[in-house]
C-alpha cells in the first residue's frame, strides 16, 4: 500500500494527461453549451441569444427528425449488424474446408477507406446501370434499383453499407468469444439432449453475454456518430430523410454557417447519447450477470 | 479542498479558452457589398463618386524583369477549392508555386486543397485564430461581406493590375468602394443539349421562352428521347436549373428583387417565385426529367448525358471538360440558358463572377510584400506564369486583350450579348438559403412538397439567418 506521500507523488503524474483531456475534450463540450445560446457564425462577432437555437431546433423539425433518423439507423446497425455478425461467426466456427480463407474474405471490408466503400455501393445502388439493377435486368424483372433516391429506403441502404464494413471486425470479436467457450460445458449440453438450435439458444449465446455487450456498444457507438456514410451516399437526402445527428450538425456548422445553433444540437446530441449509451450498458450489464 | 483546486483550474482553463475563441467585442467596420442586386453590365454605373474618391490610387504598373525578390526567404499559404483531377499539370498545385519560385527564390508557396463548403469554414477558423492563409480564392458580393467586416481581408484597390480587369467584374468583389478580390474569371450556368436529337426531334430553333423550352421537351419526348437529365442525388444541382429559370422569371420586372428581400419589400414567397419553382417542378411532374434522379450523382448524369441517354443537362461553363469528353455516343453539344420568361417577357440568361483572389491583411510586412509580388508577377502579361495560368483555367477570363480559346464559350456570350445577364442567385442571399431551396426542392421530385412550401422554407430560413 502507498503511503500517502508517494499517492500525491503519483497523483501529479496524472496532471499532463489531466489537463489534456479538460483542454480537449471536457472544455470543448462545455464550450458546445456556450456557444448553443449564441448567434456565431464560426467568425466575427456573435450576440446571445438565450435559448432562440433551441426554440428554432424544435420548431422547424430539424431535432426530432435528427434524433428519429439517428435512432432508426442505430437500431438498424445494432440489430441486422450484430445478426449478420453472429451468423457469420457462427458459420466460421464450424469445421469447414478453407476455414482461414472464408475468415480472410469476410474480413476485407474493413480493411477498405469509408470513401472507397461508398464509391463502391454508390454504383452498387445506382439506378440503370448499377449492380442491383443488372441483376433485376438479368433475371427480367425490369427492376430498377433507387435505394439512395427513395425516403423509405435511403437511410436503411445507407446503414447496410456501414454493417457491411463494420461485419468484419464484429465476426472476429464474436468468433473470439466462440472459442472462448468451455468446451465441457457445450459437450455436456449435447450429452443432454440439446439440439443445435437449443445449444445455441440456451448455452452459446447467453455465455457470450460479455462479447455481445461489446459489439452492441460498439455498434451504438458507430450508429450515433453515424456521418460519413451518410455524407459521401445520400448527402442527408432525399430531403432531410436520411439526415442523422451528426450531418445535421455538420450541414448547419459547416454548410449554413450556423454554428451557434449547431452547437446547440451537438449540446441535445450529447445529452441524448449519454442517457441512452448509459441506459443500454446498465442493461447490458445486468443482463451479464443474470448469465 | 481538492475538488476546489480542481474546479479552480477547470474555471481557469474554460476562461483562457473563452477568451481565445470569443470575439463578442471585436471592432469591426460595417461594410455594405457592392450592389447585391446588379447584372454585371450594370454595376458599374452605380458605383459611388464619394466612394471612389475614398479609393487609393492605382501603383504604377512595375515590368516584370523589374521586380525584385524579397529579402528572406518566405513560405506563403495559398487556399483553394479542390481541382478537379488531370493528367496534366494544375495551375494552382503545379505551375503557380514552381514558375513563382523560379522567379523569386526566396518565395515558397505552399497549396492547401480543399471541397467547397469544409473550404469554407476552414478559411474562416484559420482567420477566425489568427492563422489565415496569405493568399485565397474567395467568392464575390454577399459571401465575402463577413471577410471583410472582420478585417481578414487586404483592400488592394492600389494593385497596379486591377485596371486590366473588367470593372464591372472587379466591382463585384468591392465593398464600401474598396476593391479586395483580384477577379478571377465568370463563369455561366447553362443548358447543354445534344444538337443531333433536337435535330432528330424536329428542333430547329432554340426556346426563347418557357413555353418554348417545354414544347422542345415535348418534341423530345415524343420522340422516344429522355429530354434531361440531372444529378439530383447531389442536391446542389438543382440550383443549375431553378438559377437559369429565375434569371428570366424573376428579374426582368423588378432587378432589385434580392436587394429587397432584406427590407421585407419582397419576399421567396412571393409569386415570381412560386411561379418560378413551379415551372422546374413542372419538368419532372411531365416526366421530361429521367426518373429516379435522385439516385443518380451529378457524375453519373454528366456520363448519362455525354452516352446519349438524354438530350439535355443543367450544368455550367465550368463543366466544359467534362461535358466535351468523349462518352459511348458520339454528337455535336452546344448550349443555351433555359429562359424562365413568358411569350412576352424579356430573356435574362446567367452570367456570374466565378471567384476572385483575395489577400490576408493579417500577415506580417514581409507575406503581404511576397503576396504583391505574386500577384504582379501573375497578372502581368509578360510573365511566363499568365500564359499558362489562361491556358489552364476553367474560368472565362476577364482580363483586357484575353479571349477565350473555346469557341462555344465566345459563341454563347456572342449569342446573348444583347441580352441582359444576372449572376447566380444564391450570391445576393446569406448562406443558408440555397440550401434550404435545394433540400426541399428534393422533396418536391418525391411528390412529398409543393413549390409554395420550398418558397416557405426558403424565407423562413432567410429571416432565420438575417434576424
Amino acid at each position: 500500500m502507498p503511503t500517502k506521500k508517494v499517492r500525491k507523488v503519483l497523483l501529479c503524474f496524472l496532471i499532463p494527461a489531466l489537463l489534456f483531456y479538460v483542454i480537449f475534450w471536457v472544455t470543448p463540450v462545455l464550450m458546445s453549451f456556450y456557444y448553443g445560446v449564441t448567434n456565431w457564425k464560426g467568425v466575427g462577432d456573435y450576440d446571445f441569444v438565450g435559448l432562440k437555437n433551441y426554440r428554432f431546433l424544435i420548431k422547424q423539425g430539424t431535432l426530432s427528425n435528427a434524433l428519429f433518423n439517428t435512432i432508426k439507423y442505430t437500431l438498424f446497425v445494432v440489430i441486422w449488424g450484430n445478426l449478420q455478425a453472429l451468423t457469420l461467426a457462427m458459420i466460421l466456427n464450424m469445421k469447414i474446408k478453407a476455414k482461414g480463407a472464408f475468415r480472410t474474405i469476410f474480413y476485407i471490408p474493413a480493411l477498405f477507406s469509408t470513401i472507397v466503400i461508398a464509391f463502391i455501393w454508390s454504383y452498387v445502388y445506382a439506378p440503370y446501370d448499377g449492380l442491383l439493377s443488372e441483376i433485376g435486368r438479368l433475371f427480367g424483372s425490369g427492376y430498377v434499383s433507387n435505394l439512395l433516391g427513395e425516403k423509405a429506403t435511403s437511410l436503411f441502404a445507407t446503414a447496410f453499407v456501414e454493417t457491411w464494413k463494420t461485419s468484419g471486425t464484429m465476426t472476429i470479436i464474436y468468433l473470439a468469444g466462440l472459442q472462448n467457450l468451455s468446451e465441457e460445458v457445450l459437450e455436456s449440453a449435447r450429452i443432454d439432449g440439446c439440439s443445435a438450435w437449443q445449444s445455441i439458444r440456451y448455452v452459446k449465446i447467453p455465455m457470450l453475454a460479455n462479447t455481445i455487450t461489446v459489439n452492441v456498444m460498439l455498434g451504438l457507438i458507430g450508429g450515433f456518430k453515424s456521418f460519413d456514410y451518410i455524407f459521401a451516399l445520400t448527402g442527408g437526402g432525399p430531403g432531410t430523410s436520411s439526415s442523422t445527428l451528426m450531418y445535421t450538425i455538420y450541414k448547419m456548422a459547416f454548410v449554413e454557417m450556423q454554428y451557434g445553433k449547431a452547437e446547440a444540437l451537438a449540446a441535445c446530441a450529447f445529452v441524448f447519447i449519454l442517457i441512452i449509451s448509459t441506459i443500454t450498458l446498465g442493461m447490458m450489464k445486468r443482463k451479464e450477470l443474470e448469465a | 479542498m481538492k475538488r476546489k483546486v480542481m474546479s479552480l483550474l477547470m474555471a481557469a482553463v474554460m476562461t483562457a479558452s473563452l477568451i481565445g475563441c470569443g470575439s463578442a467585442g471585436t471592432d469591426t467596420p460595417d461594410v455594405e457589398p457592392a450592389a447585391p442586386a446588379e447584372t454585371i453590365e450594370e454595376v458599374e454605373e452605380t458605383t459611388d463618386a464619394a466612394e471612389e474618391a475614398d479609393k487609393p490610387a492605382p501603383k504604377e504598373v512595375v515590368g516584370i524583369d523589374a521586380l525584385e525578390d524579397v529579402s528572406e526567404p518566405v513560405t506563403l499559404s495559398l487556399m483553394v477549392t479542390t481541382r478537379p483531377s488531370t493528367d496534366s499539370k494544375d495551375f494552382f498545385l503545379d505551375w503557380l508555386p514552381e514558375l513563382v519560385h523560379e522567379k523569386f527564390p526566396n518565395i515558397t508557396i505552399e497549396v492547401e486543397q480543399l471541397p467547397t463548403d469544409e473550404y469554407k469554414q476552414t478559411v474562416r477558423m484559420k482567420y477566425a485564430s489568427g492563422e489565415g492563409p496569405d493568399l485565397f480564392t474567395w467568392w464575390p458580393q454577399l459571401q465575402a461581406v463577413d471577410l471583410v467586416e472582420a478585417g481578414y481581408v487586404r483592400d488592394i484597390s492600389d494593385f497596379s493590375l486591377l485596371g486590366k480587369f473588367d470593372q464591372s467584374i472587379a466591382d463585384l468583389y468591392a465593398f464600401d468602394g474598396k476593391n479586395y478580390g483580384v477577379p478571377l474569371g465568370t463563369s455561366f450556368l447553362t443548358t447543354w443539349y445534344n444538337k443531333d436529337m433536337f435535330a432528330d426531334a424536329g428542333v430547329t430553333e432554340l426556346p426563347q421562352n418557357y413555353d418554348e423550352f417545354v414544347e422542345v421537351c415535348e418534341k423530345l419526348k415524343a420522340k422516344g428521347y429522355t429530354p434531361i437529365v440531372c444529378g439530383d442525388k447531389d442536391a446542389f444541382v438543382i440550383q443549375y436549373g431553378v438559377y437559369q429559370l429565375g434569371a428570366g422569371a424573376i428579374y426582368p420586372d423588378n432587378i432589385d428583387f434580392d436587394a429587397q428581400l432584406f427590407t421585407g419589400e419582397t419576399k421567396f414567397t412571393d409569386d415570381v417565385w412560386v411561379d418560378t419553382v413551379t415551372k422546374f417542378a413542372n419538368l419532372y411532374e411531365k416526366g421530361y426529367v429521367m426518373e429516379n434522379t435522385l439516385g443518380i450523382s451529378q457524375q453519373q448524369s454528366r456520363q448519362s448525358f455525354i452516352d446519349g441517354e438524354a438530350a439535355m443537362i443543367f450544368d455550367g461553363s465550368f463543366g466544359y471538360a467534362a461535358m466535351m469528353a468523349e462518352g459511348a455516343a458520339d454528337f455535336e453539344r452546344g448550349m443555351f440558358c433555359i429562359p424562365g420568361n413568358d411569350p412576352d417577357g424579356e430573356y435574362y440568361y446567367n452570367w456570374t463572377p466565378a471567384n476572385a483572389l483575395f489577400t490576408s491583411n493579417i500577415s506580417d510586412e514581409l507575406h503581404k510584400q511576397a503576396c504583391d509580388l505574386v500577384m504582379q508577377y501573375w497578372f502581368n502579361e509578360e510573365s511566363p506564369l499568365f500564359e499558362k495560368w489562361v491556358e489552364n483555367t476553367t474560368d472565362i477570363i476577364c482580363y483586357e486583350g484575353v479571349e477565350d480559346p473555346r469557341e462555344m464559350i465566345n459563341e454563347y456570350l456572342d449569342r446573348y450579348k444583347d441580352s441582359t445577364n444576372l449572376y447566380n442567385l444564391n450570391n445576393a442571399w446569406p448562406e443558408g438559403v440555397s440550401d434550404a431551396l435545394t433540400t426541399k426542392f428534393q422533396n418536391v421530385i418525391t411528390g412529398d412538397a409543393t413549390p409554395e412550401e420550398v418558397c416557405e422554407q426558403m424565407q423562413m430560413k432567410f429571416e432565420e439567418v438575417t434576424e
